[in-house]
Order: structure tokens, then C-alpha cells, then sequence
């Protein structure tokens, strides 16, 4: 506590995601390994990249909690990997990369259903007609309302991605914005491009609110224009962390995709990548 | 119920014009239950009326009302043989029915069915060896006996399946692939029995097999029915996580749902109504897996109305069932497991094709 409290002054009150030598993984099989990422801060949104395989999805799901990981995982000053699912679920959201089922439940009664439970976990519960409210309120946002009452099982792919979405959206607002830690694994691979804006807008405004969001990306363009910080995982393994611009370069890309890239920098230092072919194997290898 | 008040902003009343068609959405859904309610009710009644003996329906509703009114013979028929049997009927329907809706969500397979995870494998041989064996007990009421050791061996095949999946990962899968094995050893063992039993013990067993509710007795109808209204209150309890786990476990978990707990606690529910269910009717097919659908393309998924309605159209399913069996053949009452399986199909099957053409 005294060694840290001359530090302390100038961060006291931005809530910090800090990831000390997590090691995480399945059964037989160790994924992770040895991750430390440190200071994401409340207020920024940071994407992780990397290959298929990389660990990426197993990161969000340790922070989750849905698989067993060790490490030290401090999030607002509280050690993640010794709460339980409730007090977990209060402080963080996750949205999977699973599709949402194609179920007979409008798409408000299955926003209203998760609400209800995600408010069951907060510590100030809403009542119904505010929580009506805080859906209707969502779903406007997203410009969703046409599809308020439509069936889950008559909504396209791309509407049920967004309609999970909002379900992770309100749960995050309900718990209250303030230093929550929000994941999405994969939030737009089915959108089009209108809706993929939107939902990036979306996180942007609620990190404003002072969100800690953390997401999974294929798509780099969409990466660098929208994060604060890439973090890059390849095998298991943190290969670099950083802003946008200084962590997208040719050499990078080469070794982690195997495609050569030209980037080039707008005025106001935003990346534009265009990809210009495969690199032979031999670079890949090296 | 009122007219959309237009507010403020056009964003206002598009709000409230949303959650007015909700509300009514949801009204038409309890609308629902309140018909199957009815009908349930209805079937009921017309299955005490139905039967082999010429009881008019002017002596049996006076007698239902004032009993002084029937002869001895006559309350004899109707308050010890069919009331205790219409009231089985339905309980067995809504046990089965309400087991069926649970395991299918906690396993995430809309095919699974009470009968799945080879409950009424294991009470069948269960009491095919109290059959067997009990022939010669003669202290013991041999109806209970059977019932008994089918519950008993259906609960131990619970145990032993939830021991058995925890050595492996406990997914649904590992459940799943395990529960079928057990159908199957069962099954097997059931037909070692048969080689070496008597052809009485083989003909009783064959009976016990194809399911019947005509031998109920009040004590079976309080027994099932007491276990049935302690354990529906909790699963209605569980409805909102039950429904949160249908938008997949991770989502549930994310939630703040110990699913892990949800899934047990629910498998043991599921365990208690089957196992009993099954002990006292026999194992009556395709009940467990039907209720439950006939009940989702009713009312939807949430499971506060679809558990209800669930056990509603369990119940109507049995005791229309049961007036079949009665009216079929003159004088002959058909084992009633047979015909949930003949009435079900159909109903089953036009229903679905119903929904799709919409």
C-alpha cells in the first residue's frame, strides 16, 4: 500500500484492468501462456488481433471465467479469479462469439429476460417499467426498434449478432458504466458496414462513460480506427502491445498473417492498410 | 389497454407504442394458458365420464357434486376407480411433460425427453425384478413393491450416470452419450430377465412396459401429486434462468448464472418426477417429448408460462389419451402408453406442419 501510494496520485481515479502471468486453457491443453498486460485503462476500448488460433477468444473467456486460469487479475482493485460468477458478472460483461439461438422470444422479451437477470446481480436493482425503458432506450440507440418485437428465430444472422449485442449493452449499462469491464468476441463478423459503425460507435460512447472495453477483431481497418491500444497474440503468446500506429507495421503483418501490406498514414495518423498479396512461406517461416 | 398518449418527443411515443404491443403480446401468451387451463379442465372431466359401465352424465355430474345421491356401486366406480385415475393421468402427463421441458433445456437438445437419459430403462428393470422376485412376497402389496424398486433403480441410474459424467468433462454431451448406454445396459439386462422369468412374470412385465393408469389408487395420486406441487413451484422459481440458459451457456454464465448448479439441481428434479411418474404408470412414451413441444410452439420460451403450459398440455395429452383407450374397444381398456404414442404422433405431427405453413 505505501510503496504504490506515491503513484497512486495521479490514477486514483481511473478504474485499471491489470492481467499479471495468466496462464489459462482447456483440459488437456495449456493455450495461454504466461500473459501480462497491464493498465487498460477505464475510458479506452483495446483490441486484440492476431491469427486464428492465437488465443484471442481464450483470453475474454479466462477473464469471463468460463475456463480455469491462473494468474493475477486485478480489475478496480478487486482479484477477478476469486470472485464468484455473480460478483463477476457484476463488474464485467461478455458478449460470445456463439451466434444467439434462434429462439421463439421477441426480441425485447429477450433483452427484458437477460436484463432481469444481470439486474438480479447489480446493487441497485431497477423495477420493470425501468428496465422497459432502459431495453426501449437500447434498442432505439442501435436502431433496432422496427425489430423490437419480431421473434429471435425470424431475425437474419447479421440482426440476431446485433440483437446479442444489445442484450451485452444494456447488461453493461445496468451495471453501471463506471470501471465495467465489457469483452466482445467477434462483435460484427456478421454485420454489414453500416451496422458494424454503429456498434463501434456504440462502445466508443460507452467508454466515454468510463467502460473498460476490450474486444476481438478481424477486420484491422475496423481495429485501428476505432482502438486505443492493438494487442497482439500469436500461439499463445503476447507478440506486441500497443497504439494503433505504432504496433500495425508490414513486418508485423507479415509474420503474423503471412500477407504483405502497404501502410500508409493519414494526416491525423490514422493507419490505411491495403493488402498487396501473400508473402512466400519462407518470410512466414522466419 | 389505453390509446397511446402521444408525449413529448416522437421517440416518447414510439416507446410506448412498442411496449403496448409487448404487453398485449404477453396478455395473448397468459390468454393462452388460461384456454389450455380450460381444456385441461374439460378432458378431465369427459375422462371420468368415459369408461365401460353406463353411467349417464346427468348421474355422475349430480354425483360429483352430491355423492349421497349414487348407489354404492356407482360411488365405488366413480371415486375409487375413475377419479384416482383421471387424477393420475394427468399427473403423470404433467410430471413427464414438465421433466421433458427441463431436460431439453438444460441439455440444449429439443430431442431429448425424460425417457433420454434412460430413467425408465433403469425403472423398468427395476420392476420387471420386483415382478420376477415379488411373485413369491406375500406380506408385501406387490403394486407398491414394483413401484418401489422401479424408483429406486431409477434414481440409482441417476446417480450413477451424473458419477459417471464428472469423471469425464460433465458436458451435455458426455451426458447424453452416457444416459444412452444406460438405455441400452438396461435394456439388456431386461431382456436377460425375460429368458429366465415365467410366462405370467413376462406377461406382467409386458404389461407394466406398455404403461396403464387404470389401477390408480388415491395413495399413488397423493404420492405423485405431492412430490409434483413441491417441485413445480422451484422449477418456476428457476424459469428466468431457464430461459437465460437458452441463450447458451455462455451467455447464462455472463449473466451471473451458476449453470453448472442450474443443471443439476434441475437434473434432480427432473429425476424425482420421471422416476415416480414412471413407478407408478409404467413407462407411457412419447408423452415427455411431445408436451413439451406442443407447449413451445404455443407459447414460446419463456419458460414462466412455457413450464405451466407444459404441464397443462402434458395432462391433456393423458387423459385424452386415457378416453381413447376406454372408447376404442368396447369393454377393453387399452394400455394408455400405447396410445400416447398413436393419439401423440398425429397431434404431433399436424401441429408442426401447422406451424411451418405459417
Amino acid at each position: 500500500m505505501s510503496q504504490s501510494s506515491n503513484t497512486k496520485a495521479d490514477e486514483t481515479d481511473i478504474p485499471l484492468l491489470d492481467i499479471k502471468h495468466l496462464n489459462a486453457g482447456y483440459q488437456s491443453k495449456s493455450i495461454l501462456k504466461d500473459i501480462t498486460i497491464s493498465a487498460l485503462k477505464a475510458g479506452t476500448i483495446t483490441t486484440l488481433i492476431g491469427p486464428n488460433g492465437a488465443g484471442k477468444s481464450t483470453l475474454l473467456k479466462a477473464l469471463a471465467g468460463l475456463i480455469p486460469a491462473n494468474g493475477n487479475i486485478q480489475l478496480g482493485g478487486r482479484t477477478l479469479t476469486s470472485l464468484g460468477i455473480k460478483d463477476r458478472a457484476k463488474i464485467l460483461s461478455y458478449l460470445p462469439q456463439s451466434p444467439l439461438a434462434e429462439l421463439d422470444l421477441s426480441l425485447l422479451e429477450s433483452l427484458l429476460y437477460s436484463a432481469r437477470i444481470k439486474n438480479e446481480a447489480t446493487d441497485n436493482p431497477l423495477i420493470m417499467p425501468e428496465l422497459e425503458q432502459a431495453a426501449l432506450q437500447v434498442l432505439e440507440k442501435l436502431d433496432l426498434q422496427d425489430l423490437a418485437l419480431s421473434n429471435l428465430s425470424a431475425l437474419s444472422g447479421g440482426q440476431r449478432q446485433m440483437a446479442s449485442f444489445a442484450q451485452a449493452a444494456l447488461g453493461t449499462e445496468l451495471s453501471g458504466t463506471k470501471g465495467h469491464l465489457f469483452m466482445l468476441d467477434e462483435p460484427t463478423s456478421a454485420l454489414d458496414l453500416r451496422r458494424q459503425e454503429q456498434l463501434m460507435q456504440s462502445l466508443q460512447t460507452l467508454a466515454k462513460e468510463g467502460c473498460i472495453i476490450m474486444l476481438v477483431l478481424h477486420d484491422l481497418s475496423l481495429a485501428s480506427r476505432y482502438s486505443d491500444r492493438l494487442i497482439v497474440l500469436d500461439k499463445g503468446t503476447l507478440v506486441a502491445d500497443g497504439s494503433p500506429e505504432h504496433v500495425l507495421t508490414p513486418k508485423l503483418l507479415r509474420s503474423l498473417y503471412g500477407v504483405e501490406t502497404k501502410i500508409t498514414r493519414s494526416e491525423t495518423g490514422k493507419v490505411n492498410m491495403t493488402i498487396t498479396g501473400l508473402a512466400n512461406d519462407q518470410t512466414k517461416e522466419s | 389497454m389505453n390509446e397511446p398518449v402521444p408525449q413529448k418527443g416522437g421517440s416518447q411515443t414510439n416507446h410506448s407504442k412498442i411496449l403496448q404491443a409487448h404487453h398485449q403480446q404477453q396478455r395473448r401468451k397468459h390468454i393462452l394458458l388460461a384456454i389450455l387451463s380450460c381444456l385441461a379442465i374439460c378432458l378431465f372431466i369427459i375422462d371420468i365420464f368415459s369408461g365401460p359401465s353406463n353411467l349417464s352424465i346427468s348421474v355422475l355430474l349430480n354425483g360429483l357434486i352430491n355423492p349421497d345421491s349414487l348407489t354404492a356401486i356407482q360411488k365405488l366406480i366413480i371415486f375409487d376407480m375413475r377419479l384416482p385415475a383421471a387424477c393420475l393421468a394427468a399427473l403423470v402427463g404433467a410430471c413427464l411433460s414438465v421433466a421433458g421441458v427441463e431436460i431439453q433445456t438444460i441439455l440444449e437438445n429439443p430431442l431429448a425427453s425424460p425417457f433420454t437419459l434412460g430413467i425408465s430403462s433403469a425403472a423398468a428393470f427395476g420392476a420387471s425384478l420386483a415382478i420376477i422376485a415379488g411373485l413369491g412376497v406375500p406380506l408385501l402389496s406387490s403394486q407398491w413393491m414394483i413401484s418401489a424398486n422401479a424408483f429406486g433403480f431409477a434414481i440409482l441410474s441417476m446417480a450413477l450416470l451424473q458419477g459417471l459424467a464428472k469423471l469425464r468433462d460433465g458436458s451435455n454431451q458426455t451426458l447424453i452419450l452416457f444416459g444412452i448406454a444406460m438405455v441400452f445396459g438396461f435394456s439388456a439386462l431386461l431382456s436377460i430377465l425375460q429368458l429366465f422369468a415365467s410366462a405370467q412374470a413376462i406377461q406382467m412385465i409386458v404389461f407394466w412396459t406398455m404403461g396403464s393408469v387404470e389401477r390408480a389408487n388415491w395413495s399413488q395420486v397423493a404420492l405423485l401429486g405431492g412430490v409434483f406441487f413441491l417441485l413445480f413451484p422451484l422449477s418456476i422459481r428457476a424459469a428466468s434462468a431457464l430461459t437465460a440458459l437458452r441463450f447458451g451457456t455462455e451467455r447464462a454464465h455472463a449473466l451471473g448464472i451458476d449453470v453448472s448448479r442450474l443443471r443439476l439441481i434441475a437434473q434432480i428434479r427432473i429425476s424425482l418426477l420421471t422416476a415416480l411418474a414412471v413407478a407408478l404408470s409404467g413407462t407411457i412414451a412419447f408423452v415427455g417429448l411431445v408436451g413439451p413441444h406442443l407447449a413451445r410452439l404455443l407459447v414460446g420460451e419463456n419458460h414462466k408460462i412455457l413450464l405451466p403450459a407444459s404441464a397443462l398440455s402434458g395432462a391433456i395429452l393423458m387423459n385424452s389419451a386415457s378416453i381413447v383407450s376406454k372408447l376404442i374397444l368396447p369393454g377393453v381398456t387399452i394400455p394408455i402408453g400405447i396410445i400416447t404414442a398413436l393419439v401423440g404422433v398425429p397431434v404431433f405431427l399436424s401441429v408442426i406442419l401447422a406451424k411451418t405453413k405459417k
